[in-house]
């Protein structure tokens, strides 16, 4: 079974939300900054399959509590059991995924889309949950919770333990019917309690007894005993699994939340939607990598896995095709895949999970066009720490590889699903021009430098005479003073030999620009130590820069974004 | 049935059981419901037919899960309207209005409901509700019906039972389907003429036995058939001697008699030669009916007058003779009846309902007319159904011509009129029925078919109109 379709309205933090998922989704991960309601979207999908008649809903439930507004849920599945698809049962309300509920459009199945049913579960102001196939053909059909145990949804949340023992909402009832055999097992124990107790300290009143009924005309035939009554019961919710002596409930939260997961999966193989809320939780990251794979391997027996996650270790074990960015504003949650059409953006943003899974993580991102630069932010982050006394943390803010030509358009991804994103990025290819325009009138900020510069350029332009000596000197460390020297030469610029090291003195504005060039194309600092090296020594100089130099005003500008100041941005 | 024969029919993906008229068909359905496993699904063409079956399957304590029973035409209008996109099904048709927009609407369900099953997901949902198709009276079913059970058959056994003596139903248009030409396997059955085994055993055996002088006829040839007498069940007379009311007497041993003629002209006219004692059988789109009910809709005053003594003439013997100069001078426009002495109250009647309103008055001008001994009602169907007309109209606030049109089309409103002694019929409203004594006219020669439809009506015995009783038939 899988969802294919989810819309959601007035529940909880959900004014209104409506999700696609692929056809062909196996794994979902949910990101998204906290309050942006994934764990809400989880809860939803619980609800409208719920597998008994009562669901317990309160008034903080609805949207800003507010119970005049209803609680609608639909959800849409495909691959759901053949049973309901019997005439009298939901076989004349089938539909096809991706089309919405209006009473009018056209949704009968198509020959090589999957079979769906939407189910729709809606609470009103009584506080009564009804659940019903709908379909915009025909009017809506109530669907019992007897159909709806047919469909094997395990939700691992908070309350874990339950699993791991044979009660009522159990998932090991979905293993064996416990009811009769624990009733049986506890009546005879009792009973046996009963045969055996010893209570023969009571006995001193028999003497007594027997002596009250001679004088009263009571006759007692035998000697009076005190026996244990035995009265009903039921042992359902403290019947426990045991490993030896060991109980089940008192292992790691992580190895019982693993335990559950896994027989949620093995009640219905093959057929079962997983909703996990923070994947994460309790386990040590090569578990939760383990955990991951398991779930997409080919033997695995999940239908569907929807998890929510704060970690970095689970986004970069997922793919681009399995990541969704859940964004909250104003009660409209959506819900947005990172995968674009362009298969080079892809790629980008896929190295990005990989290596930076951590920045998917923040609400807003610096996207830089390269290594130089996120070297450079890094520096940044040091001198705002020194000067203004606050990390880019602090304001949520990380940094995104753009790797080179894709910058724009994953900039542009990234501000769609919802993050609040601004460029760094070169001036040096006229090709740019238009994108970043188009950043521009997106809202994006973009920080770059006059034309044609690069950063290199720009600093070795606007930065003083001694910052350039000390940046040389960074050069010459890792590359060595032949090589440095040489390049000097060639491009004509005077210097002197200074112990090894290289001195220069008085540069023309041609001979600043041609010793950037030389550190660009020769890529001095084309790595991310090395850019954070290069851009303290520049940020440490700040002072000594022009007012309105270019340099001064992007690292001004930049600072001023990241501060979320008014007037943020170029 | 017999084990072996039921092994035979469910050994195979479709089968076809000739079942002639009385020979316990109903029997063998229910044979086949209670030896399959799961749930089958039941399908025939009439409401009465499918009444039959549900009677059968109370008696015989079928369980409700093993069967679902439903007329062809409400089955695929299920599943036209509930995907009428994929079956081509234009919703915005109507069966009430026009006659060819009826047979439109009745027609896209067929082809919908073949094409909609053209798609493997629809099958899907059948075989998932159904572990088999039953079709009963398969003769009356025309290509577009064959062409849907064939695609049906793809996921589901489909078994069909009918007699091709029995295919009479022809359409316009519609050819019935050709039996010589299935494309089901026929599975030969052993039965014996039920229905006779009371009242009349020899009779029954005869209507077997002529099965085979009358098979040609399938094939297109005609056939002649030397009637015999059967101990006195079958009397062969010459029409022009032929004098119901020296009949009476023996009439009234039987519970039914049935006549049975060609055309409807010559049903009527028996109706009127014998006024009082047959009754005319109604077809379902009565047009008497619906004529007038749609006059009374939109006449009033003195022309409404006119048209509820010209409904009534239909009706009965002697109304146009008994109000002559009731219609002179209505046909004037005048409601001055003062001058009339014949029937006096029926003026005074007229003045006293133009007062009231219309569905009142012309309720109280009918109840006049049955309650009248002067007229002979033959056509009391046709009287009863006008009165219900008038009032569902009352009560439903439309006009009295779709109050008609509803009461007779409506399955969940049509009312069955079973109840007269004498009755004069066609083959075509008479088939499944059963009456004591059936008198046959073949002044005008019936089809080998009809023929064979109009003797097996007959329980005890049959009265042939014919001047030989060697009869050629044509198929």
């Amino acid at each position: 079974m899988r969802i294919t379709d989810i819309e959601i309205q007035n529940l909880r933090g959900i004014r209104e939300c409506h999700i696609t998922f692929p056809l062909d989704s196996r794994i979902i991960c949910l990101i998204g900054a906290g309050d942006s309601t994934k764990s809400t979207l989880l809860k939803a999908i619980e609800w409208v399959f719920w597998p008994t008649w009562n669901l317990t809903a309160t008034d903080t439930d609805f949207y800003k509590s507010n119970t005049e507004n209803p609680i609608i849920i639909r959800g849409t599945i495909a691959e759901f059991p053949e049973k309901l698809l019997a005439e009298d049962k939901f076989g004349m309300y089938l539909r096809r995924p991706g089309v919405k509920y209006d009473r009018t459009t056209e949704d009968e199945p198509k020959d090589d889309l999957p079979l769906c049913l939407t189910i729709q579960l809606s609470i009103d102001g009584s506080l009564e949950p009804k659940w019903e196939i709908i379909c915009n053909r025909q009017e809506p059909r109530n669907i019992s919770h007897v159909d709806r145990k047919q469909f094997s949804i395990g939700a691992i949340g908070s309350n874990i333990a339950k699993d791991l023992a044979w009660g009522k909402y159990s998932v090991l009832q979905k293993y064996a019917d416990s009811k009769g055999i624990l009733n049986e097992a506890y009546t005879i124990a009792v009973r046996e309690v009963a045969k055996k107790a010893d209570l023969s300290a009571l006995d001193s009143v028999s003497a007594t007894l027997s002596d009250i009924g001679r004088k009263y005309g009571v006759d007692l035939g035998n000697e009076i005993k005190s026996r244990l009554l035995i009265q009903g019961g039921s042992l359902a919710s403290t019947v426990g699994l045991f490993d030896g002596d060991a109980p089940l409930s008192q292992f790691g939260i992580g190895s019982q939340r693993l335990l559950s997961m896994g027989l949620n999966i093995g009640a219905a193989p093959g057929e079962a939607i997983l909703l996990i809320d923070e994947v994460e939780n309790g386990l040590e990251p090569f578990r939760l990598r383990n955990l991951i794979n398991e779930f997409r391997s080919e033997r695995s027996a999940a239908g569907q896995i929807l998890m929510t996650t704060h970690s970095s270790v689970a986004v970069a074990e997922c793919s681009i095709d399995e990541i969704m960015v859940i964004h909250s504003v104003d009660g409209k949650t959506d819900g947005l895949f990172l995968k674009s059409d362009n298969p080079k953006v892809n790629n980008a943003i896929q190295a990005q999970i990989r290596h930076n899974a951590e920045s998917f993580l923040s609400r807003r991102l610096i996207v830089c066009e390269g290594s130089t630069e996120i070297g450079f932010i890094r520096a940044f982050d040091g001198f705002l720490a020194s000067t203004k006394n606050y990390r880019m943390a602090f304001k949520g803010v990380s940094t995104a590889d753009g790797h080179g030509e894709t910058t724009c358009q994953c900039a542009g991804i990234l501000h769609d699903c919802g993050y609040d994103v601004c460029i760094l990025m070169d001036s040096d290819k006229n090709t740019e021009d238009d994108k970043k325009r188009q950043m521009r009138e997106k809202g994006i900020p973009v920080f770059d430098w006059d034309k044609p510069n690069t950063l290199e350029e720009q600093c070795f332009l606007d930065m003083p005479l001694s910052a350039i000596q000390e940046v040389i000197q960074i050069a010459v460390d890792e590359y060595g003073y032949a090589q440095i020297s040489g390049k000097l030469s060639a491009e004509g610029i005077p210097f002197t030999e200074d112990n090894g090291s290289i001195a220069v003195s008085d540069l023309t504005e041609e001979q600043r620009k041609a010793l950037g060039t030389a550190a660009k194309n020769k890529c001095w600092y084309k790595r991310i130590g090395l850019g954070e090296h290069f851009g303290k020594i520049v940020l440490s100089n700040v002072d000594a820069l022009a007012t309105d130099s270019t340099l001064r005003k992007v690292i001004t500008n930049l600072a001023d974004w990241v501060l979320n100041n008014e007037e943020a941005g170029t | 049935m017999k084990k072996q024969e039921l092994e035979a029919i469910f050994a195979q993906q479709t089968a076809a059981v000739i079942a002639p008229a009385g020979h316990g068909k109903t029997e063998m359905i229910v044979d086949m419901v209670e030896y399959a496993g799961g749930r089958q699904l039941l399908l025939t063409h009439t409401h009465a037919g499918v009444d039959a079956l549900q009677k059968r399957l109370n008696h015989r304590g079928i369980s409700k899960d093993k069967y679902t029973i439903s007329t062809i035409a409400a089955f695929c209008t299920k599943w036209g309207m509930a995907y009428c996109h994929t079956s081509a099904v234009d919703t915005a048709l109507s069966p009430y209005r026009t006659k060819d927009e009826a047979r439109r609407y009745y027609s896209q369900f067929y082809d919908g409901a073949k094409q909609l099953f053209q798609h493997n997901w629809a099958g899907r949902i059948l075989q998932n509700s159904y572990s088999g198709i039953i079709v009963d009276e398969y003769q009356d079913c025309i290509q577009p019906h064959h062409e849907m059970f064939m695609v049906l058959s793809q996921y589901l056994p489909v078994r069909v039972l009918g007699d091709p003596l029995q295919g009479i139903f022809s359409f316009d248009d519609q050819q019935l389907v050709d039996w010589n030409r299935l494309g089901f396997p026929v599975v030969k059955v052993d039965t014996s003429p039920w229905r006779w085994s009371e009242s009349n055993p020899a009779l029954g055996q005869y209507l077997n036995d002529i099965r085979n002088t009358l098979w040609p006829a399938l094939m297109g040839h005609p056939c002649t058939l030397d009637i015999e007498s059967c101990n006195g069940g079958i009397c062969v007379i010459d029409p022009q001697i032929f004098n119901v009311y020296s009949l009476l007497g023996e009439f009234r041993q039987y519970k039914t008699v049935l006549y049975l003629t060609k055309w409807e002209a010559q049903q009527t006219n028996f109706c009127l030669r014998h006024p009082n004692i047959f009754q005319l059988d109604e077809k379902q789109e009565c047009e008497d009916l619906f004529k007038y009910a749609d006059s009374f809709s939109n006449k009033s005053g003195t022309d409404l007058m006119l048209e509820i003594i010209e409904f009534e003439s239909k009706c009965s013997t002697k109304v146009k003779s008994e109000l002559t100069s009731f219609t002179n001078r209505l046909a004037k426009g005048s409601f001055d009846f003062g001058h009339i002495k014949k029937n006096m109250e029926f003026g005074q009647l007229i003045g006293e309902i133009q007062a009231i309103d219309k569905h009142e008055a012309v309720l109280c001008a009918l109840d006049w007319f049955e309650k009248n001994p002067n007229f002979k009602c033959y056509r009391k169907e046709l009287h009863s159904e006008m009165i219900r007309s008038v009032k569902y109209s009352r009560d439903h606030g439309i006009s009295i011509y779709e109050a008609a049109v509803h009461i007779r089309k409506d399955p969940t409103l049509q009312k069955r009129y079973q109840g007269f002694k004498c009755l004069s019929s066609r083959t075509l409203l008479s088939k499944g029925l059963e009456f004591d004594c059936v008198i046959i006219d073949m002044s005008t020669p019936l089809t080998a078919k009809e023929f064979y439809v109009a003797l097996t009506r007959a329980m005890k015995k049959i009265y042939v109109l014919s001047q030989s009783s060697s009869l050629t038939l044509n198929p």
